[in-house]
């Protein structure tokens, strides 16, 4: 059974452990900008939401890839970024709907979680289990993406 | 380099100029970070003597080496400077994310020097930093202050900023970030304004970089096991800081009416469990915290709505049994109010509950309580006393000078509970001598959290000493004061050390910089700061006199309730902690003590 | 005799923060087991195998057994007893 990376914002203390770990996963040092996870939180409202990337079954940053640097590999979940394909044209952080892959300067590639190859550090490091590294049902993948889709609405990336 | 920035920032507000240097490596090998380079360059750069509200103290704002990793529950700042409240060195920590953004902007500490003409805020982005008019600023409250300097700056900037409370010089102001999160104690609020001040805006971009990555990620995760595997860390989780009132008010040792007594037999109305019942909305963490002490509140009585974060313990006991008050929705309001005026909320309540001690007591004229009725118990006047003295209107502007000085005004400055004219806290010292000793002996004036004994003395956490025994409490002092300086200039919370000890902290560190620490240097950095401390102290004018506490607790034994007859017994403490700290009969650090800590 | 339950021991009364005793038991261990059989999910709270819970703090007139005589502390018919969770620090 494949496993998605499941959010609860309304367990979310925004503590940010989770884009420590996905930092130092990827990079052995501390930088957020480096982090394919991030957390926004609104202080009046005291309220947290972390987002990634979810693995869109219909992937608009597919799509728009013209080498298809960003593929799927059939059957998996995990939508995949192949570096050395990658021209850096940046289609994919314009085409993405929620803005869950965003293009770093530092390491000159587009970011997205791409699950720390099925053991997520995030899931990992998250003391309230905001984030879960759960079995993919059909129950589960629907709260997701509605989940996902209310907060395409209630942020804006500039 | 790794684990700290290596740039130290210093604006001098009277001339606009800005510079850099690198931070002095010797310094941060041996003082960390945070609270002890802040103490470090402040004692180093400062006169003692000099008026806290001049152009001549300093203003140093300073993160830790954790600050910014994923050091568990570490990513707090420290501020340095000289307490206009107290007169001697004022220390304030805090949370959030500003030390984060701090070291991800590249520095390990920012110092302002003079006085700005006009009022201005600071801007820092990574290298580049702005100094801007805050004319338009001036006046707004907190939260608006920090909506209003992100959306000039960035809008996910960190934010620091001073409400009308600094503004207006209110001796205990605050420093706000993230609006809730509060640089309290000692008036750096008020050295802020002084200064002409607002706000401070970080972005960073740098990265906190690491020596041994897998020795960092192994400390971190054993040390989480540790916290998650804690009852006191685990507790807090669920409740917050306020669960305390009902075992310190079962102890018969929550004080009540300005320390007129020990016992409050309402006090389940102003507990945690009340809070958690009837108006937490979520729980919150600071950076890199896996605790989440953090309670996002709702008031829902309309006298008194409102949402916000708090109140801790120490508010809530402030504006609650110390006054007399037994309504949660006027505490959590007037709590509401501390963070949004910029305040002190242990200060605030403890001069409001002097206030009405004197009133009661027939001292206050009538013609002075400005309209208000001033009586314990009184639910609204928590709310409408807090807002006349952050705003210095009527009555609030003599209170604004803290209990000590209203308390002086009048002719009786026995009625304020304070140590070193900064208030004391929430647990009564008749009742559990140790934290009567740290009162008295707190560099920063009365306060229990830089030496937060009542882990062992009343909560139960690992070591149980009876509250009531002076035998041995010295050293449990020492070694408590020692070891939260440590982790305070680490950029550590200490309620990481519910759970967390010497060893683990060392580890973490080892691995971050590079450097090797053991569990002995990791302490002994913190009994250096502890002395350096002392030592301003001294030269500006304390001495052993003024580790005292106030009359009342030595005089007046507690009146009802289980410790019903009980005193404090700090005078009989002292002589071994001065002995046990190296210093001489008055409480100065001998010459052997200063070289062995490499101060002298 | 007064039993007070605090913290996260009072859902384990479902809900109940104060009651009287009404069979005076002569310590406390006694009175604990007695509290623990009548409400099971209290009882497993209370004790590890024969042992009172480590994260425990019993009070007996404000002052803890750990300063009086343990869980063998004799109990009179008027006394107050508070159960505790270790929990909370600030």
């Amino acid at each position: 059974m494949a496993k998605v990376l499941m959010i609860h914002p309304d367990k979310c203390t925004g503590c940010q452990n989770c884009m420590l770990a996905c930092s130092l996963h990827h990079e052995g040092q501390f930088r957020m900008a480096a982090s394919r996870i991030h957390v926004y939180t609104w202080e009046r409202e005291g309220f947290s939401v972390p987002m990634m990337c979810q693995q869109c079954d219909t992937a608009s940053c597919m799509k728009v890839c013209p080498t298809s640097a960003l593929h799927r590999t059939t059957g998996e979940l995990l939508v995949e970024y192949d570096k050395s394909k990658c021209i850096g044209c940046h289609m994919c952080t314009i085409a993405c709907p929620f803005g869950n892959i965003v293009y770093d300067s530092v390491s000159g590639i587009p970011q997205k979680c791409d699950t720390c190859g099925g053991d997520p550090s995030c899931a990992k490091a998250c003391p309230s289990q905001a984030l879960e590294w759960v079995d993919d049902t059909i129950s589960v993948r629907n709260r997701k993406k509605s989940y996902a889709a209310k907060f395409k609405e209630a942020f804006q990336e500039e | 380099m790794n684990g700290w920035s290596g740039t130290i920032l210093r604006i001098n507000l009277s001339t606009g100029a800005i510079s850099r240097q690198p931070s002095n490596k010797n310094d941060l090998a041996l003082f960390l970070g945070a609270r002890g380079l802040g103490v470090k360059i402040f004692t180093d750069e400062v006169d003692p003597r000099v008026d806290p509200l001049s152009p001549e103290n300093k203003l140093i704002f300073a993160p830790g080496p954790f600050s910014g990793t994923m050091a568990p529950s570490a990513g707090r700042y420290h501020v340095v400077a000289k307490s206009p409240l107290t007169n001697g060195i004022a220390g304030a920590n805090s949370g959030g994310v500003f030390g984060a953004v701090m070291k991800y902007a590249g520095y390990d500490g920012l110092i302002f020097e003079g006085k700005a003409d006009k009022p201005v805020y600071v801007w820092i982005n990574d290298d580049k930093v702005e100094i801007r008019d805050a004319a338009h600023l001036w006046g707004k409250w907190v939260p608006d202050t920090t909506d209003a300097v992100r959306a000039e700056t960035d809008a996910d900037a960190s934010v620091a900023c001073i409400g009308p409370a600094g503004e207006k010089l209110v001796l205990f102001a605050s420093i706000q970030n993230e609006m809730h999160r509060s640089a309290g104690r000692g008036g750096l609020g008020a050295v802020m304004g002084s200064k002409n001040l607002k706000a401070i805006a970080f972005r960073g971009t740098k990265g906190v970089r690491v020596a041994d990555v897998k020795g960092l990620q192994d400390a971190v995760f054993a040390a989480r096991a540790k916290l998650a595997a804690n009852p006191i860390a685990q507790g807090l989780n669920r409740h917050g800081t306020e669960i305390l009132v009902n075992i310190h008010n079962e102890l018969g040792c929550l004080p009540t009416r300005n320390y007129q007594d020990g016992h409050f037999p309402t006090a389940d109305k102003v507990g945690g469990e009340t809070l958690t019942k009837d108006f937490l909305v979520r729980k919150k963490g600071c950076f890199s915290c896996v605790i989440s002490c953090g309670r996002v509140t709702r008031v829902k009585d309309p006298k008194y709505a409102g949402e916000g974060e708090g109140p801790e313990y120490e508010a809530g006991w402030g504006y609650g049994p110390d006054c007399g008050v037994d309504n949660l929705s006027a505490v959590t309001k007037a709590n509401h109010l501390c963070n949004e005026l910029g305040m002190d909320s242990i200060t605030a309540p403890a001069t409001i509950a002097c206030v009405i001690d004197l009133a009661e007591a027939g001292l206050l004229p009538a013609a002075d309580f400005d309209g208000l009725d001033i009586r314990w118990g009184n639910a609204e006047l928590m709310v409408e006393l807090t807002k006349r003295i952050g705003l210095r209107q009527g009555i609030g502007d003599k209170a604004a000078l803290g209990s000590y000085r209203f308390a002086e005004l009048y002719g009786h400055p026995e009625y304020s509970m304070s140590v070193k004219k900064q208030e004391i806290p929430a647990y009564d010292a008749r009742g559990i001598q140790g934290i009567g000793l740290e009162y008295a002996t707190c560099n920063r004036g009365g306060c229990h959290v830089k030496g937060y004994t009542i882990a062992v003395e009343t909560l139960g956490n690992g070591m149980r000493l009876d509250p009531r025994e002076i035998k041995g409490k010295p050293a449990v002092v020492k070694a408590f004061q020692d070891m939260t300086a440590a982790v305070d200039a680490s950029g550590g919370c200490i309620f990481g050390t519910f759970g967390m000890v010497a060893d683990d902290f060392a580890a973490m560190l080892s691995a971050l910089t590079g450097i090797h620490y053991s569990p002995e240097d990791y302490v002994r950095a913190g009994e250096r700061i502890w002395n350096l401390e002392r030592q301003f102290n001294l030269k500006a004018g304390f001495t052993a006199k003024d580790d005292a506490l106030p009359e009342r607790l030595y005089k007046s034994p507690i009146q009802t309730g289980p410790s019903k007859g009980l005193v404090s017994r700090v005078p009989e403490m002292l002589p071994e902690y001065y002995s046990l700290r190296g210093w001489n009969e008055e409480g100065v650090p001998s010459p052997e003590k200063l070289q062995e800590l490499q101060l002298a | 005799m007064t039993v007070k339950y605090f913290g996260d021991i009072r859902p384990l009364t479902g809900g109940i923060k104060e009651e009287e005793w009404l069979h005076p038991e002569p310590e406390v261990r006694s009175l604990l087991k007695a509290l623990g059989q009548r409400r099971p999910a209290l009882g497993k709270r209370l004790f590890e195998g024969d042992q009172l819970s480590s994260t425990l703090i019993v009070l007996v007139n404000g002052r803890s057994i750990d300063y009086l005589n343990g869980i063998e502390t004799p109990l009179q018919p008027d006394d107050i007893v508070d159960v505790f969770p270790v929990e909370g620090g600030g």
